[in-house]
């Protein structure tokens, strides 16, 4: 009778409810492990090398749960040395009525060690990583940051966060008390994706000297803030891009005011000034409305919808060339030209003409797509029922506003012959199998006549004569230019009458090319005299554009 | 019949007989013998399926140890390259005493212009 009991017993729990201890013996001996991706590292170009901007560290989580720790002052004083924290602070958090606390995040591995030496009950560690940046401040805009859960912030690491951080995997097997998986032969692992490593199309040293003659030239005017690019016109890409004042990306979390993480340079859109002439003038060029001889009389001074306009600097009447009107800078030139893209005044087929070559052609008012985030689109008023005033204002480049990177890719397409190319950070992407080469992204050619874009080089030359580029002239190169001074809107409408955004944009040409085009910003420049604010960013494009000659072995004409 | 065909004939039927023979082993085993034979090859079974378990555990152990060096000599690869980068930058590169004692390169002159 017993024994039947028991045969009875025994096929009830080993066949009967099989299944039910089978799942209890699995779930405390099998565990669920997501296996974090390695995050992409990005790199760039230094000449023919490729060197590292950010790489990855191994960090460690040293966390508590204060129910099983034991003498919690013993272990206080014993962790206080390993992870250099005062005693109090530690005894704070293991006195806490939780089941777990963080002791201390990002932890090296050799403070680690030592937490795990000690073999404190209730205390443990887990492994994390981190991003570190080799060449510290460099590019630190451009880059952006990883936060605390493993998610980019602010520039590439934002922009593409979901190609660098890569696809966790699993490991689904059997452990040891300890917890530790087990080798066995039904473990399940499904291996992690890690991330793309990036090769920016950003040249080191061209970076390193751009941000160190921008740093120099905005403290030597005592400019509030700039910004500078370096691009190549012959395929988008970007070789310099920076901004001052710029952050540690290793230190992120001591800055106080979190508008330094934008990249200036992409999100900020605003009304550049004169630099616009550039393409106004071409506009008027390529549609035949002037050609570079056309005249017209400049009394320093237009009335437009019953509003003044003038010309920067003295008051004079002097019959004008449109040559000279982009040497001097003349903003009665370019409501001129403006005008004669209407046959004679701005009615709607001028501004229909302008609205369309900024929009249509220069890409003026949509976002550029390059890899960063927060784009401005910048802002060009529609035609229909705009005031001519606003049209007046726009032809030199007040009312209208742009960022930095569609200005310069503007500027590269007349640099390059009139190519337009998608401006780009990404050279190359690397994922685990393979490597792909970015190729340039052509958006549009001939967005305006071969015969226009020889005009209004020679025009950008002349500036660099007689206009405010002088002090960026070298004897033996072809170098092109033109500065801008702009008023700073107010959010609530109207200007500021003590702001002003000085810039400067320009390239040399080599005998068959154009290798680079640089575009300067400068805040708010304090400076002496009747000054303007351009004369803040000439220096340092001048300065930038000297060693880029050098750099690219660009030597002089004959 | 003569003398060889009678010997050809019986050596014949000698091999013909031969599988008739039988050879019956002399079965010495009791039941107790037997059960306990079954149970020492059942045990020697056992004991060999358990030898290769804790092998294959072993194993296991031995794998895990080996991955963590891996791991160890790769964070310490990681590490190296992370110093390597940081010894290369630009900014320490700039602030070497090296760098530091080098001269203006002075104007540039072009032999092929």
């Amino acid at each position: 009778m017993v024994a039947a009991i028991v045969v009875g017993r025994l096929f009830w729990v080993q066949v009967i409810q099989h299944g039910h201890y089978k799942q209890l013996a699995d779930n405390a001996h099998n565990k669920k492990f997501e296996i974090a991706p390695r995050r992409g590292e990005i790199l760039a170009h230094d000449g023919d090398n490729i060197v590292p901007l950010v790489l990855n560290e191994k960090t460690y989580t040293v966390f508590a749960d204060p129910r099983y720790v034991g003498n919690k002052k013993t272990v206080a004083n014993q962790l206080s040395s390993a992870l250099d924290m005062s005693t109090d602070a530690i005894s704070q958090e293991l006195n806490k009525d939780t089941a777990y606390v963080v002791l201390k995040r990002q932890v090296g591995k050799e403070a680690a060690d030592k937490v795990k030496k000690l073999n404190l009950k209730g205390v443990g560690t887990t492994e994390g990583s981190r991003r570190v940046y080799p060449e510290g401040n460099l590019a630190s805009q451009v880059l952006g940051f990883v936060n605390i859960d493993g998610v980019g912030q602010y520039g590439i690491e934002q922009a593409l966060n979901k190609q660098i951080e890569g696809v966790p995997g699993h490991l689904n097997g059997a452990t040891d008390v300890r917890g530790i998986p087990i080798a066995t032969e039904d473990a399940i692992i499904e291996p992690p994706k890690n991330g793309d490593d990036l090769v920016l199309s950003l040249d080191r040293s061209i970076q390193a000297q751009a941000e160190y003659f921008l740093k120099r030239g905005v403290k030597a005017n005592n400019g509030d803030s700039g910004s500078i690019i370096v691009m190549d016109p012959n395929n988008g890409q970007v070789k310099a891009m920076a901004n001052y004042p710029t952050y540690d990306p290793a230190k992120y979390t001591s800055e106080k005011d979190v508008s330094i993480f934008k990249n200036n340079v992409v999100t900020d859109a605003y009304e550049p000034g004169s630099v616009v002439k550039i393409f106004t003038m071409s506009t008027a060029l390529d549609k035949g409305a002037v050609t570079p001889n056309t005249t017209y009389v400049d009394y320093s001074k237009r009335k437009i919808d019953g509003y003044t306009i003038r010309n920067t600097g003295p008051v004079i009447t002097k019959e004008r060339t449109m040559t000279e009107v982009i040497a001097r800078s003349a903003n009665t030139g370019t409501i001129f030209a403006l005008e004669q893209m209407g046959g004679g005044s701005i009615n709607n087929r001028a501004k229909e003409t302008l609205y369309g070559y900024f929009t249509d052609r220069f890409r003026f008012g949509q976002i550029t797509g390059i890899e960063q985030t927060g784009e401005s689109a910048g802002f060009v008023l529609k035609p229909i029922n705009a005031p001519d005033v606003n049209y007046a204002n726009m032809s030199f480049g007040q009312g209208v506003s742009m960022n930095m990177v569609q200005l310069t890719a503007a500027l590269s397409s007349i640099a390059n012959g009139g190519r337009y190319y998608k401006p780009t950070l990404i050279d190359q992407v690397r994922s685990e199998d393979k490597t792909i080469n970015k190729k340039p992204h052509l958006v549009a050619d001939n967005i305006v006549k071969q015969k226009t874009v020889k005009d209004i080089k020679k025009m950008m030359a002349r500036v660099m004569v007689e206009g405010t580029g002088w002090v960026a002239a070298r004897e033996g190169y072809d170098i092109y230019g033109k500065s801008g001074t702009a008023e700073v809107a107010r959010p609530e409408g109207g200007y500021y009458e003590d702001r002003e955004i000085g810039s400067f944009f320009g390239f040399t040409s080599n005998k068959n090319d154009t290798p680079y085009v640089i575009m300067v910003r400068v805040n708010n420049p304090k400076l002496s005299g009747d000054a303007v604010a351009s004369a803040a960013a000439v220096p340092i494009f001048r300065d930038m554009n000297n060693w880029l000659i050098d750099y690219y072995g660009i030597a002089p004409r004959k | 019949m003569s003398t060889a065909a009678s010997y050809a004939v019986a050596s014949r039927n000698i091999r013909r007989s031969q599988n008739r023979i039988r050879f019956q082993p002399e079965n010495n085993y009791g039941p107790v013998t037997k059960t306990l034979l079954i149970v020492l090859l059942i045990g020697t079974l056992g004991l060999m399926y358990l030898t290769q378990i804790t092998k294959t555990s072993a194993y296991g152990y031995q794998i895990n140890e080996l991955e963590e060096k891996k791991e160890e000599l790769l964070d310490e690869n990681e590490s190296l390259r992370v110093e390597t980068a940081r010894l290369q930058s630009i900014e320490r590169v700039r602030d070497s005493e090296y760098a530091r004692n080098l001269t203006d390169e002075g104007e540039v002159s072009f032999a092929n212009r």
